[in-house]
């Protein structure tokens, strides 16, 4: 990974999930960093560009993480959901989430999910050309 | 058990053997006696032919091959599924005759040594059958296969009119999808057996889980059901093994986990005594709902919608508190034997399929007026229209916009600025308690009555005693509940910030009435009242928010009977609220309840009104005749009268 890639934090406490989306989100070219969702703390620097919250995790609550990082961090954040229901679209918007991305997910759709909130939350550091070219395809 | 091993343990397999014999002959012989007596339109229950069926794959097992009596089970095995639909009388008699033979049989199992006397007690009610039997001999026989062929298709289509409707019952889909399993296992080859087993869990997502699959993807299913159905070829699912060692390490450590976890759990669950409930807990959930997601990012696609239908169960009963039944208990252990990398080469679609259906057949009762229709005053999205139980999560992620988004801290910087916002965010409270007694989400129904309560003391107090930091403090908690509730998590309120409210609330000062109201004897007369409502409620623990509305020119001569009155009326609605709590409970009403008391001048009279929200049922004539009797004579017209949807009122003039 290059030094210049963005940074993606990943709040995750399955190992197994965490690494399939450190995988896809690598192969979208950002540097991924796996956070314990129970201990919300943020690296400040380099400041993330995206932020992918898992809506259940032991000892943690998606919604309640999404809008203390809402409150501090301007970045877009994406929920994961797993339940299926409409009512985690509506709610996890509410608290901050930029995008829901509902499980299974592959990563075209991670990339569909994404590169459009990147695009409107104005990324730092997103440089990567190929990346550029969808962007403005 | 395989033959080889029967012979190598004769000695324990034959008690067994005979037991197995005897009660399978008497569980046949009481169905039979039933076809008997209405045999050409009876038909036997799916439930009693899988039971059947099975014992007599066990007796199969148990049996050498080409022992005589084996051959003889296997026939009657192949006949069994003409009991599920009526058949002509012919067919009925073969079965009738094969049971006979049965019976008849042991007498040549010389190595096995069987009870006679007990095997032979009962066939003399199939006597008459059985000469029936012999006067047609000359019956052609049929086929198994012409026999199942119908039968699949017929249970096809039940299949499809239970998927169809709105909720699908899971038991009956399990049943349905069982007994085609176990009709398959009478004429069909092994391979057909894997591939209807295989097919078994993609038709599980269709019909379970639709958000998990496209429509595309559910018309594939089916389709692949009814070619299953005619006998066709089908392609097989493929079950590619994860040769990436970085995952299969991070798997490993998800699994210690789920172990680590479910051991816990399940050892919890073992020292219950039988009585005691085992109810789902959040990690075990938690585990259940990533579980189907961790599997299948490493290709395990059968055994991940396995755990996928695991979750759904375990939410059943997580949302209904409801106890998990021993059988159930019994299959997650299997599970947990499953979920270690080493078994996964054992494992069989068949098997996997097996504990699909088993699962679904043991699927929880939940209670069903979760679809009723429950009414929120104040609800703005289709005005007086009751909302649908089932529909109020959908409400509560749509509705609460002010309490999730946009109270600030701002709000409660003053009591000038809160008083700007005060109504609506008592408003928007009142509806999320109603809301939250509605689908049983007491920790935010309390803490609702409580932060109301507070609200009420607080839109009255001095500026100088404004509780505005606590205020603040109480929504951002109230905001986490929510956001606990809106994750299906348990919500646990703070309890030590209920501690600060209820002491803040128990020496909160007296608001002081308006100067023109302050000298006047009503003005005491309500002070007592007041403190005699709240010290009954808090003394029989019924949350109450007690308000008064007090006009300014009373006259001063009914006062004292006036007090006498209102002190017996409260007491009687203050009494009556506790005791129809479990009615209030049943209709999903909330727990606290709220009093308006007006008084009002007419003439030389005050005019006494009792608005009491969310009770409905006016007492009837010989209550309220008891009533009237307790009190002050000069007391005229006492009346109670009811306000659609919002309460009742008790009305009098003294």
């Amino acid at each position: 990974m290059s030094e210049s890639a963005p940074l993606a934090v990943v709040f995750e406490d399955s190992a197994t999930l965490a690494l399939q989306l450190t995988r896809m989100l690598a192969e979208l070219g950002f540097a991924v960093q796996v956070c314990d969702p129970s201990l919300p703390n943020l690296p400040l620097q380099p400041v993330p560009a995206l932020i992918c919250v898992e809506l259940l995790g032991a000892g943690s609550n998606g919604f309640k993480l999404l809008r203390q990082l809402a409150a501090r961090h301007a970045c877009p954040r994406v929920l994961l959901t797993a339940t299926g229901r409409s009512t985690d679209h509506n709610w996890g918007r509410r608290a901050g989430a930029t995008a829901v991305l509902q499980r299974p997910f592959t990563l075209q759709q991670v990339r569909a999910c994404v590169l459009p909130v990147l695009q409107h939350g104005k990324v730092h550091g997103y440089e990567t050309q190929q990346e550029q070219q969808e962007l403005h395809s | 058990m395989s033959a080889a091993a029967g012979k190598m343990q004769p000695l324990q397999a034959e008690p067994a053997l005979v037991h197995s014999i005897t009660a399978l002959l008497q569980q046949l012989v009481a169905g039979l006696e039933r076809l008997k007596r209405t045999r050409t339109q009876s038909t036997m229950s799916t439930v009693e032919l899988v039971r059947i069926s099975t014992r007599l794959q066990q007796l199969r097992q148990w049996l050498p091959a080409g022992n005589s009596l084996q051959i003889r089970l296997i026939k009657l095995h192949k006949l069994l599924p003409a009991l599920l639909q009526p058949q002509p009388a012919g067919v009925a008699v073969q079965l009738l005759a094969a049971v006979y033979e049965i019976q008849q049989t042991p007498l040549m199992v010389s190595p096995l040594d069987l009870r006679k006397s007990q095997v032979l007690a009962a066939p003399a009610a199939l006597a008459p059958l059985v000469q029936l039997w012999r006067a047609q001999q000359h019956m052609d026989s049929m086929e198994p296969a012409v026999l199942i062929q119908p039968l699949l298709v017929s249970l096809m289509q039940q299949l499809v009119a239970v998927a169809s409707r709105p909720m699908p019952a899971p038991q009956q889909i399990g049943e349905l999808l069982q007994l085609m399993q176990a009709v398959l296992e009478f004429g069909s080859t092994a391979e057909q057996q894997r591939g209807f087993s295989e097919l078994v869990p993609v038709l599980i997502v269709a019909v379970m889980q639709p958000h998990l699959s496209n429509r595309n993807q559910q018309v594939q299913s089916w389709r692949a059901l009814w070619q299953f159905v005619q006998q066709r070829q089908l392609s097989t699912v493929c079950n590619a093994e994860c040769h990436d060692l970085e995952l299969l390490q991070a798997l490993q450590r998800d699994l210690d986990r789920y172990h680590w976890q479910l051991q816990l759990f399940l050892q919890g669950a073992a020292l219950k005594t039988a009585s005691a409930p085992v109810l789902v807990c959040w990690p075990v959930l938690l585990l259940h709902y990533q579980l189907p997601w961790i599997l299948a990012a490493v290709e395990q696609h059968s055994l991940a919608r396995l755990c996928q239908l695991w979750y759904q169960s375990l939410m059943v009963h997580w949302q209904h508190r409801l106890s998990i039944a021993k059988g159930l208990l019994a299959l997650l252990r299997q599970l947990a034997v499953v979920l270690d990398l080493s078994q996964w080469a054992g494992l069989s679609a068949c098997l996997l399929c097996r504990w699909q259906l088993q699962l679904l057949q043991q699927w929880p009762n939940a209670p069903t007026h979760q679809l009723d229709r429950v009414a929120l005053a104040g609800v703005r999205e289709g005005d007086d229209e009751p909302v649908p139980l089932a529909g109020i999560p959908e409400l509560l992620s749509r509705s609460f916009a002010m309490l999730t988004e946009q109270v600030t801290a701002a709000w409660f910087a003053d009591a000038a600025v809160y008083q700007l916002h005060a109504a609506t965010l008592l408003a928007e409270l009142q509806l999320l308690e109603q809301a939250a007694a509605a689908i049983k989400l007491s920790a935010i129904e309390s803490f609702c009555s409580l932060l109301l309560a507070l609200h009420q003391q607080a839109w009255c107090a001095l500026p100088e005693q404004f509780p505005g930091e606590l205020l603040w403090q109480c929504h951002q908690h109230l905001r986490d509940l929510l956001d606990e509730a809106a994750a299906w998590q348990q919500s646990v309120p703070d309890l030590q910030l209920l501690a600060v409210i209820r002491e803040w609330l128990l020496h909160a000062p007296r608001p002081l009435p308006p100067p023109a109201q302050a000298a006047h004897p009503a003005t005491a007369m309500l002070e007592r009242v007041q403190f005699f409502v709240e010290t009954l409620a808090r003394s029989v623990e019924q949350p109450l928010r007690f308000s008064v509305e007090l006009a300014n020119n009373l006259p001063l001569s009914p006062l004292a009977a006036c007090e006498e009155a209102l002190i017996a009326l409260l007491r009687f609605v203050v009494l009556e609220q506790v005791q129809n709590l479990p009615q209030r409970r049943q209709a999903l009403k909330p727990v606290a309840t709220s009093l308006l008391l007006k008084l009002e001048a007419v003439e030389d009279s005050i005019a006494v009104a009792i608005v009491e929200a969310g009770i409905e049922t006016p007492p009837d004539a010989k209550t309220l005749r008891r009533l009237r009797h307790k009190l002050p004579e000069t007391v005229q017209r006492l009346y109670c009268r009811t306000l659609a949807g919002r309460g009742r009122s008790f009305h009098f003039v003294i």
